[in-house]
């Protein structure tokens, strides 16, 4: 766990430089072009993931790196697959374990809102339960143009978005 | 020639004002030729695994990938865990990342274009280029992490016995050309590159195969490769401290890259005939050249197990390299 | 290398050593030996240790609820990697309170099986090593395999739901 709350970089947190338009077009400019991806793949959604990430439908050509070493290197979390009750602490952890600013995406409709498995027992209904999503990817699963369609959909909402906003009101975590 | 001094001596007289200029050149350097390394790495593998590579970033086919990835972890939160030493943890990065910006002050980029002529360069050079696992191995214990402390390990383990092939063909380099000092080095190499002798080139290929194991570089990056020890040292550097690493990496490889183009491929000598492009165009021709080769090897090879790795270096490199000088000096002796 | 026993074969061995207190039956050209509690344990180690018989790998053990008036059904597969047959052991156990000697020293593989069968039945298996819940949620309430278990989503949508385009007034 970290020893201090989420220090985003001098720039952006604490000079009134990043309200400059010309300089918050550049600050969302790196976010939106460099967004290194974690992936959380649970089930079947993964496999259309990693075809995603191969040379067909190659995700590298929107500035998604693929397969980041692990969650602190990472911006954006694809949840692809079925999140169980069980699995529902690791995904807060590893989500916690981000550093900000970072970005999900519900790629699947199991990780929307529990899929067709709906009704079971132990699945979590949809992983904005645990964690905040910005981006849902529906499907079941989703083809690799449509994960392509959600990561353009999120590039363009990172386009317009002021981050110091979103760090003063605390939407970047559930409590 | 030798004995002209560097360009930016004779461009301004004085000792202060050509030592910060000096710095700023290497500084350049440091930072826009890895960075271009870095976008070739994108595009290489790309097209080697019939894919496009990054298009977006920057309008002309995404070249503004790595400026993108920089402008992105400058924002990035700077997590250091509860459990780590912070001192030392915040230290590693420097540690790894300055040994290689200050090798480059000894390389020579053309025939007057380079910081200092020193007479000990390749001796420097290695050394400097060995500062670098200090600082893996502070990452991989200040971490916290029984991870990170097993990945900085294999890395101190894995550089130290690559060390040894690498400063024994350079021994036969330095035989060769009669001095340590890069720039006469490349100067005898004036007529005939050091690679066309076949002993030498031998050790070109030794040289490099213990370069690409330096910089943990695939196929020998079992220290940091994610399938098995999530990112060994480095795994819990967000932000801009992992970027230094990352930018570690590929400088690097420029180094490395650079040193082997000095030492075997006439650094900024031309091929006969072609002298009318200038020296140092030749130089980053050769280092490209070169880093092409280490991204191509990353494209093909699987990645070799920790006891592989130790096998080929103690039992394949080593005795090879050591043969090597007995033939360079049996050469200089008798011919 | 090895010569798989009939239905018929492994059912005469298994009925000269056990009497009376199994019954077989055939499903599929394969034999199902429904056994007592108490002898579940020795016809396990029985199948297993057995030369001629050798069921080396244990390929499930799983659970069956036969309703309010049928009890349970604890159900593991045998098979032999030798000799290539396949041999299925049942036990009857009862509704309330159903419990059964773990074979987990027998076959290591079966530890999980049980702990799974355990936390979706509610079946106790005694004598084994790490009684604790394996797929489901620390904190789950409830045997969810169990007939009468109700699956709350379903209180609320049964079964088939709602047609696709039909009004549908959700309250959750």
């Amino acid at each position: 766990m970290a020893q201090r709350g989420p220090d985003v970089g001098v720039i952006t947190e604490k000079t009134p430089i990043a309200k400059i338009k010309p300089v918050r077009f550049l600050l969302n400019w790196g976010r939106r072009y460099s967004l290194w991806v974690f992936n959380f793949g649970l089930a079947c959604c993964s496999i259309e993931f990693i075809a995603a990430s191969t040379a067909k439908n190659d995700f590298i050509r929107l500035g998604v790196i693929p397969f980041a070493h692990g969650p602190r290197q990472a911006d954006l979390l694809v949840v692809a697959g079925t999140l169980t009750d069980k699995m529902a602490p690791v995904i807060k952890r590893l989500y916690d374990q981000m550093p900000d600013p970072k970005y999900v995406i519900s790629f699947g409709s199991c990780s929307n809102c529990g899929g067709p498995y709906w009704d079971s027992y132990s699945v979590t209904k949809g992983v904005d339960q645990i964690i905040p999503v910005d981006v849902f990817v529906p499907g079941c699963p989703p083809r690799p143009e449509a994960l392509l369609h959600g990561i353009i959909r999120l590039q363009e909402k990172i386009r317009d978005e002021d981050i110091q906003e979103k760090f003063r009101s605390g939407t970047t975590a559930v409590s | 020639m030798i004995g002209d001094s560097s360009v930016f001596d004779t461009l301004v007289g004085g000792y202060w004002i050509p030592l910060v200029m000096k710095a700023a050149a290497v500084l350049v350097v440091f930072l826009v030729v890895p960075l271009a390394v870095g976008y070739m790495e994108h595009k290489v593998l790309a097209h080697m695994q019939a894919r496009l590579g990054p298009m977006e970033a920057g309008a002309f086919h995404g070249w503004a990938q790595l400026v993108a990835d920089g402008v992105k972890f400058i924002q990035k939160e700077d997590v250091v865990p509860a459990a780590a030493d912070p001192g030392v943890f915040s230290l590693a990065p420097a540690v790894v990342l300055i040994p290689y910006i200050v090798t480059l002050v000894a390389i020579p980029f053309g025939p007057r274009l380079y910081a200092l002529d020193l007479d000990v360069g390749v001796f420097f050079v290695l050394a400097m280029s060995s500062v670098g696992v200090i600082g893996i191995l502070m990452a991989g214990w200040a971490s916290a992490n029984k991870f990170s402390l097993i990945g900085a390990l294999r890395a101190a383990a894995q550089l130290i016995a690559y060390e040894l092939p690498l400063v024994l063909v350079a021994a036969a380099v330095v035989m060769q050309a009669g001095s340590m000092s890069l720039l006469q080095i490349t100067e005898a190499q004036s007529h005939y590159w050091n690679i066309l002798y076949p002993w030498q080139l031998v050790g070109f290929v030794i040289f490099m195969m213990a370069a690409v194991a330096e910089l943990t570089r695939p196929p020998f990056d079992m220290p940091i490769a994610d399938s098995e020890i999530i990112f060994g040292a480095y795994t819990e550097y967000t932000g801009l401290k992992f970027a230094f690493f990352l930018l570690s990496e590929y400088g690097g490889i420029v180094v490395m890259s650079a040193v082997a183009s000095v030492l075997y491929l006439g650094g900024y000598q031309p091929l006969p005939g072609l002298s009318i492009i200038p020296g140092f165009l030749w130089m980053f021709g050769k280092i490209f050249a070169l880093s092409f080769v280490i991204i191509w090897l990353r494209a093909t090879f699987p990645r070799l197990r920790e006891d592989q790795l130790q096998r080929f270096a103690w039992v394949g490199l080593t005795p090879l390299a050591l043969a090597l000088i007995l033939v360079t000096s049996v050469y200089k002796v008798g011919v | 290398m090895g010569r798989p026993l009939s239905a018929e074969e492994v059912g005469s061995r298994l009925r000269a050593r056990f009497g009376d207190d199994i019954e077989l039956a055939d499903t599929f050209g394969q034999v199902a030996a429904t056994v007592t509690v108490d002898r579940y344990h020795d016809l396990v180690r029985f199948l297993r240790d057995e030369p001629e018989l050798a069921c080396d790998f244990c390929d499930f053990t799983g659970g069956v609820d036969l309703g309010p008036d049928g009890g349970f059904e604890v159900v593991t597969q045998l098979t032999s990697t030798e000799h290539h047959h396949d041999v299925r052991v049942k036990v009857r156990l009862p509704s309330t309170e159903p419990a059964c000697p773990t074979i987990s020293d027998l076959f290591p593989t079966c530890d999980w099986h049980e702990r799974e069968t355990m936390e979706m039945f509610g079946i106790r298996f005694e004598g084994h090593p790490h009684p604790v819940k394996l797929l489901l949620a620390e904190p789950f309430e409830g045997f969810p395999l169990r007939k009468d278990f109700p699956l709350m989503s379903r209180e609320v949508k049964p079964w088939p739901g709602v047609p696709e385009g039909e009004e549908v007034e959700d309250d959750e």
